[in-house]
C-alpha cells in the first residue's frame, strides 16, 4: 500500500516542526491513537485502535524516527502487529515553507498482513487516506489553536482556547464514506451526495450528543450502506 | 411401472434444501459439545520462534491450547500426497506447523474451549514470535524468487510431467506455414462452496472409537487416509460421516488438517468438538483452483489443417501438495491438449512449483479447463491468422466421426463421439449465420459485438484404476455400489459416490427403479457414511453415474439373476424360459405373462426360504466394485454473443448456446442444471474472479468483498441442447456432466471478447476480463486517447 499526499498548514514552520514531534499532538489528532509513548530518542510505543470494512482491533507497535532534520522533516518507520493482522512500512514528512504558510508533503510505503490485508483490501486505501486527512486536519486545528493562544497571550488574555478533541467514530466513519464517496462516484454525482451524506452525519453528530452509541451504529450503518450504493453506481 | 430413465423427475433431496432442513455438519450439536478456533498464520513464509499459549490458556472458558508439538508428541503422522508422479518430491506437512509457516492461513495452533465465541477470543491471546522471511510468488516466478518454500525442494520444483510425440512435434511446426504463439496465464480461483467446511468429532474411551462428521466429497477416502497416515485410529474404529454437503468443487475433496485436529482434540479432551470455518478462513484455507502459467504453439498449414501443438506449463501447487494435486496438471491436463482435433504432433511439458500461497488442488474441471483454454484460444487466433470463421475452421480439424476409438497423441484413447453432428448442432441452435451478419450490423453501427466459439472435451469418469496406478495414483478409481432388496419389496441402495449438490437421490432412483420395474419411491439411496458404505470413492471429475452407477447397474443384474432363478424355481419353469418385463416388473414364463412372480414376491420368498432352489442362499443383496473399461469423454460446442461498452470497458453477456454430448441422459432436467451452473462457474473466471496474492504473499482477495462471484443478473437466458453418443463401455451409455459446462464456458466467453475487440487489433487479454483490463485495452488500441 502506497501513500502520499500534502496539506497545507496557515502556520510558519517553526509552529508545525514541534508539534509533529510532540507525542502527545500526535496521539491527540490521530483517530483511534489510545497511546503514544516517547520510549527512546525518536522512538515511540503506540496502541491503536482501528476499523477497516468488517476487521476491527487494537495495534501495538514502534514507531521510530531517522534522518530527523529539524524543522525540514524525517523518515518514520512503523512496526506494528496486532490481532487483524500486521503492519510494517517506511515513509517521510518534509515541511516547505510557502509564504506564510506550511506544506506537509508525505509519502509512505506499508506492507499490511494478515486479517486487515485479505479481508479490508478495498477499504485499506480508504481507510488509511482517511486517517491520515483527519490526523491532519485535526493538527490545522491544533496549529490555529496555538495560533490563537500564542495571539491570546500576546495580547495579554488568559483564557487560552482548548485544543480539539480527537475525531470520534462517528466523524471517521463520515470520513470513510466521503472517501469511498469519491472513489466510487463520477464526480458530477459527487456533490450533491456528499452534500447530503454530510447533512445526514452532522444530524448524526448532533443526535450523538444525546446518544454516543446510537450515533456511532448509524453512522456505521451510513458508511456501509454508501459503500454498497458505491459499488453498484 | 415405466421407464423413468431419460425423465426429468423433480429432485427428492430438494424440497428439504429449499425450507432449510438439510442436515449440515454444521447443524449438528452433541451433548457437551466444545469449539475449536485455529490460530493461523498473518505471514506468506515465516519462522515460528516461539508460541506463547498461556493467556489464552488462562482465558475462563478455554478447556485446552494445542501446539504441533503436541500433536508430533501423540505421533500424529504428515498429511500425504496421493499421487506420485516418477520423481517427485513431496513436501512434508503436519497439521499444525512447528518451525515455519509457508502460507497465509497457514495453522500454527488450536483452542478449545465452552464456545466459539471465547474460542475465537483466545486465539488473539496466543503470542507467535515470527521472523518474517521473503515470500516465493507465482506458478513460474516462484523458480526465481531466491527463497525455497521447503528447503529440501531446490527451485521450487516438486515435479515435471511431459508426455506427447516429440518427433512429430517438431516435424509439424519445421514444416508448418504459420506458427500462431501465445502466452497466457490461467489465474487462480478461490473455490467459495456455499457451505464452509465442518467438522465435529466424538470420541467412546470404552470402544475407542471415533466418529467424525466431515463436510467431505469422499468420506471413505478420507477414512482410509486418516487410518492409514495422520491420526492412525484403525480403520474399523473410524466412521466419518458427510451428510447434506453443499458444494463441494473439488474443494472438498482433500484430507485436511482440520480433520485430524478436531478428531484429535476430541479424544485429548474426551468431549465432543465441533469446528466450523468462517469464510474468510475458507479463502486462506480451502483448496484453490488452476494457477498456470503457459507458452503456447500452434503448427498450421495455409489450408487450415492444424498440424502441431506445444506447450509449456507452470503449474502452481501452493505451499504443500494436497492430496491429488500432482494429479491435476499432469494426467488431467496435458492428455486433453488434443481437443476435438485430430493434431498429429503435440508435446506439452509442465513443472509442478511450490510458492508461499494457499494450496491447489482440483477446481471444477481440474486441469481440462485449463488445457481447453490452451487450445480453444490458439484455435481462434489461428484462424484469425488465416482469415478463416472460427467455426469452419475447427471444423476443418475435428476427429471425423468414422474414427473413434480415436486414439489422441497425449496418451488418451476417446471412446466415441460425432464432433461435426455437435458442431452442426450448435449452429443450427444460435442461428449461427444470423448472429455473423447481426454482428457485421453491429459494427458498422460502431458497436463492438463479439461471438465467441469454442468445442470442448473432458476425460470425466476417473479411472480404470491400473490406468491410474501407471499415472501415478497411489488408489485405484472403482466405485462401489450395493443393492438391499428388503423383504417387503422396498429397495436400500448403498453407494460409495457422495452428492453435495448432484442430486444422486434422484438420479440413482432413476436408474434402480428401471433396473426393477418397481416405483422410485419404493428406493431409498445411502450414501456418506462409511458405517453403512464399507468401501467407496466419491464424487469427483463427473465420475458418479459413469462409475457409480455402473455398480449400481451391475448389482441390479447380480439381483435380477438371483430372482430369475427363484422365480423359475417357483413357477416349476425352466430358468432358460423365463423374462423379465421391465414394465411390470414380473418375473415370467416367456409367451405367458400371466405365469409370473412380481418383485414383491420374489422378495418376500428370498426371505421366507420356505421354498428355495437346491443350493440357494436365503436374501437379495448384491454387491459391485465397477472398474470402469475408460474414462467417458463428454464433449461440447458452446456460442456466445458479448457486446462491450466502449465507454466503460463493461461487458454483456447477450446470447448464450450450449449444446453438450453427455451420452445418455439419465435426468434431463438435473442435466441442463448442472450444465448451466457450470457455465456459470466458467464464466466467472473468464470475466470476474481472481485469486490475487501481492509480492509479499498476502492473498489480497480473502474476501467476498474483493473476490467477485458470478451473479444472475450478470447472464442472459442460457439456451441448451444436445446430441447423444453413447459411451460404448459402461452399461447405461453415459458420460460425465458435472464439469462440461465449465470447460466450455471460459474460453466461450474469452474468445466473444476477443472477437469483439479484433477490429482493434487486440489480440489477447489474461482473465479475468475486468472492465478495467477491458478499457484499458481499448484506450490502449485507440492510441491512448478516445
Amino acid at each position: 500500500m502506497k501513500i502520499e499526499g500534502s496539506y497545507p498548514f496557515a502556520a510558519p514552520r517553526d509552529v508545525l516542526w514541534p508539534m509533529l514531534l510532540d507525542p502527545v499532538t500526535l496521539a491527540n489528532i490521530m483517530p483511534g491513537c489510545e497511546a503514544l509513548e516517547t520510549v527512546g530518542e525518536n522512538q515511540f510505543h503506540g496502541i491503536l485502535k482501528i476499523k477497516v470494512g468488517p476487521v476491527q482491533g487494537k495495534f501495538q507497535g514502534e514507531v521510530t524516527l531517522t534522518d530527523v532534520q529539524s524543522p525540514r522533516g524525517y523518515n518514520i518507520l512503523i512496526d506494528g502487529k496486532g490481532a487483524p493482522g500486521f503492519v510494517k512500512g517506511t515513509g517521510s514528512m518534509r515541511l516547505e515553507e510557502d509564504g506564510d504558510m506550511t506544506l506537509l508533503h508525505y509519502s509512505g510505503d506499508a506492507q499490511v498482513g494478515g486479517r486487515l490485508a485479505s479481508v479490508g483490501q478495498r477499504l485499506l486505501d480508504t481507510s488509511a487516506n482517511a486517517i491520515i486527512r483527519q490526523s491532519l486536519e485535526g493538527l490545522g486545528q491544533q496549529v490555529q489553536a496555538r495560533m490563537m493562544a500564542d495571539a491570546s497571550s500576546e495580547l495579554g488574555m488568559t483564557d487560552a482556547p482548548m485544543p480539539p478533541a480527537p475525531p470520534s467514530q462517528a466523524a471517521f466513519a463520515a470520513g470513510v464514506a466521503k472517501n469511498l464517496v469519491e472513489e466510487y462516484l463520477a464526480p458530477e454525482n459527487r456533490d450533491s451526495l456528499i452534500k447530503g451524506v454530510l447533512g445526514v452525519v452532522g444530524i448524526l453528530l448532533l443526535v450523538r450528543l444525546l446518544s454516543n452509541w446510537w450515533a456511532n451504529n448509524i453512522a456505521q450503518k451510513v458508511a456501509k450502506a454508501l459503500e454498497k450504493g458505491g459499488k453498484e453506481v | 411401472m415405466g421407464s423413468y430413465i431419460g425423465k426429468s423427475m423433480k429432485r427428492v433431496e430438494d424440497p428439504r434444501f429449499i425450507q432449510g432442513k438439510g442436515r449440515y455438519v454444521a447443524n449438528l450439536t452433541l451433548p457437551g459439545m466444545a469449539y475449536l478456533a485455529i490460530k493461523r498464520s498473518p505471514y506468506a513464509h515465516a519462522k515460528i520462534n516461539s508460541i506463547d499459549t498461556s493467556a489464552a490458556e488462562a482465558l475462563d472458558g478455554v478447556l485446552g491450547v494445542f501446539t504441533g508439538q503436541d500433536l508430533l508428541n501423540d505421533g500424529v503422522g504428515a498429511l500425504p500426497c496421493g499421487w506420485q508422479v516418477p520423481n517427485i518430491k513431496i513436501p512434508v506437512q503436519y497439521a499444525l506447523q512447528v518451525d515455519k509457516v509457508r502460507h497465509v492461513g497457514d495453522r500454527v495452533a488450536i483452542v478449545v474451549a465452552e464456545s466459539p465465541y471465547i474460542a475465537y477470543d483466545a486465539l488473539d491471546l496466543i503470542e507467535v514470535d515470527y521472523d518474517p522471511l521473503p515470500a516465493a510468488i507465482g506458478a513460474k516466478a516462484t523458480m526465481e524468487a531466491g527463497v525455497l518454500v521447503h528447503d529440501e525442494i531446490a527451485d521450487n520444483v516438486s515435479y515435471t510431467w511431459e508426455i506427447g510425440d516429440m518427433a512429430a512435434r517438431n516435424k509439424a511446426f519445421a514444416e508448418a506455414d504459420h506458427i500462431v504463439e501465445l502466452d497466457l496465464i490461467n489465474q487462480r480461483l478461490i473455490a467459495t462452496a456455499m457451505e464452509p467446511r465442518a467438522a465435529v468429532a466424538q470420541w467412546n474411551e470404552f470402544t475407542e472409537e471415533m466418529t467424525l462428521w466431515t463436510t467431505s466429497q469422499n468420506p471413505n477416502l478420507t477414512r482410509v487416509v486418516i487410518s492409514a497416515f495422520t491420526l492412525q485410529i484403525p480403520e474399523h474404529k473410524l466412521r466419518l460421516i458427510s451428510p447434506d454437503v453443499g458444494g463441494g468443487f473439488g474443494s472438498k475433496i482433500p484430507h485436511y488438517p482440520e480433520e485430524i485436529l478436531v478428531p484429535w482434540a476430541a479424544r485429548r479432551l474426551n468431549r465432543p468438538v465441533k469446528w466450523v470455518s468462517t469464510r474468510s478462513e475458507a479463502a486462506v484455507s480451502d483448496t484453490q483452483g488452476r494457477d498456470h502459467v503457459t507458452k503456447a504453439r500452434l503448427a498450421i498449414k495455409n489450408d487450415g489443417t492444424v498440424t502441431g501443438l506445444d506447450v509449456n506449463t507452470w503449474a502452481d501447487n501452493g505451499a504443500y501438495l494436497s492430496i491429488v494435486a500432482p494429479l491435476i496438471p499432469t494426467a488431467f491436463y496435458i492428455t486433453l491438449l488434443s481437443g476435438l482435433y485430430k493434431i498429429p504432433g503435440i508435446y506439452g511439458n509442465m513443472w509442478g512449483t511450490l510458492s508461499n500461497t494457499v494450496w491447489v488442488d482440483a477446481y471444477r474441471g481440474a486441469g481440462r479447463p485449463e488445457a481447453s483454454y490452451v487450445v480453444e484460444r490458439l484455435m481462434d487466433l489461428a484462424a484469425q491468422k488465416l482469415n478463416m470463421d472460427p467455426i469452419e475452421f475447427r471444423k476443418k480439424n475435428l476427429i471425423p466421426a468414422e474414427d473413434f476409438p480415436y486414439q489422441t497423441p497425449v496418451a488418451l484413447q476417446y471412446d466415441s463421439g460425432n464432433y461435426q453432428g455437435l458442431f452442426a448442432e450448435a449452429e443450427d441452435l444460435s442461428n449461427y449465420a444470423q448472429l455473423r451478419a447481426d454482428q457485421a450490423q453491429a459494427r458498422e453501427n460502431g458497436r463492438l459485438v463479439g461471438i465467441g466459439v469454442a468445442g470442448c472435451i473432458e476425460a470425466s469418469g476417473p479411472a480404470p484404476s491400473a490406468v491410474a496406478g501407471a499415472l501415478g495414483g497411489v488408489t485405484g478409481f472403482w466405485e462401489s455400489g450395493s443393492i438391499r432388496v428388503h423383504a417387503t419389496g422396498k429397495v436400500t441402495v448403498l453407494t460409495g459416490a457422495h452428492s453435495h449438490g448432484q442430486g444422486h437421490d434422484t438420479t440413482f432412483r432413476q436408474i434402480v427403479a428401471d433396473q426393477f420395474g418397481i416405483n422410485p419411491n419404493d428406493i431409498d439411496i445411502s450414501h456418506g457414511d462409511t458405517a453403512v458404505i464399507t468401501n467407496g470413492m466419491g464424487t469427483y471429475g463427473s465420475r458418479s453415474t459413469s462409475v457409480g452407477g455402473s455398480a449400481l447397474v451391475r448389482s441390479a443384474e447380480k439381483v435380477r439373476g438371483k430372482m430369475m432363478k427363484l422365480a423359475a424355481h417357483l413357477l416349476e419353469a425352466d430358468e432358460a424360459d423365463m423374462a423379465f418385463d421391465a414394465a411390470t416388473g414380473n418375473f415370467h414364463v416367456k409367451g405367458s405373462p400371466d405365469k409370473a412372480k412380481s418383485f414383491g414376491e420374489l422378495a418376500f420368498a428370498a426371505y421366507t426360504a420356505h421354498n428355495m432352489p437346491a443350493g440357494m442362499e436365503p436374501g437379495l443383496e448384491e454387491d459391485t466394485y465397477y472398474d470402469p473399461a475408460n474414462f467417458t469423454y463428454p464433449n461440447s460446442a458452446h456460442i456466445a454473443q458479448v457486446e462491450i461498452d466502449k465507454e466503460t470497458g463493461q461487458i454483456t453477456i447477450q446470447k448464450y448456446f450450449a449444446v453438450d454430448d453427455v451420452g445418455n441422459v439419465i435426468n434431463p432436467m438435473i442435466v441442463r442444471g448442472q450444465v448451466v451452473g457450470g457455465i456459470a462457474q466458467g464464466v466467472g473466471q473468464a470475466l470476474w474472479e481472481g485469486a490475487q496474492y501481492d509480492a509479499g504473499g498476502q492473498l489480497v482477495t480473502g474476501s467476498l468483498l474483493d473476490y467477485t462471484m458470478p451473479r444472475a443478473d450478470g447472464f442472459p437466458m442460457i439456451q441448451t441442447s444436445r446430441t447423444v453418443t453413447p459411451s460404448p463401455h459402461n452399461p447405461l451409455g453415459v458420460k460425465g456432466v458435472g464439469e462440461m459446462g465449465t470447460i466450455a464456458s471460459t474460453p466461450t466467453i474469452v474468445n466473444a471478447v476477443m472477437d469483439a475487440l479484433a477490429p482493434l487489433g487486440v489480440k489477447h487479454i489474461d482473465m479475468p476480463l475486468t472492465a478495467e483490463k477491458v478499457y484499458a485495452a481499448i484506450h490502449a488500441a485507440n492510441g491512448g486517447g478516445h
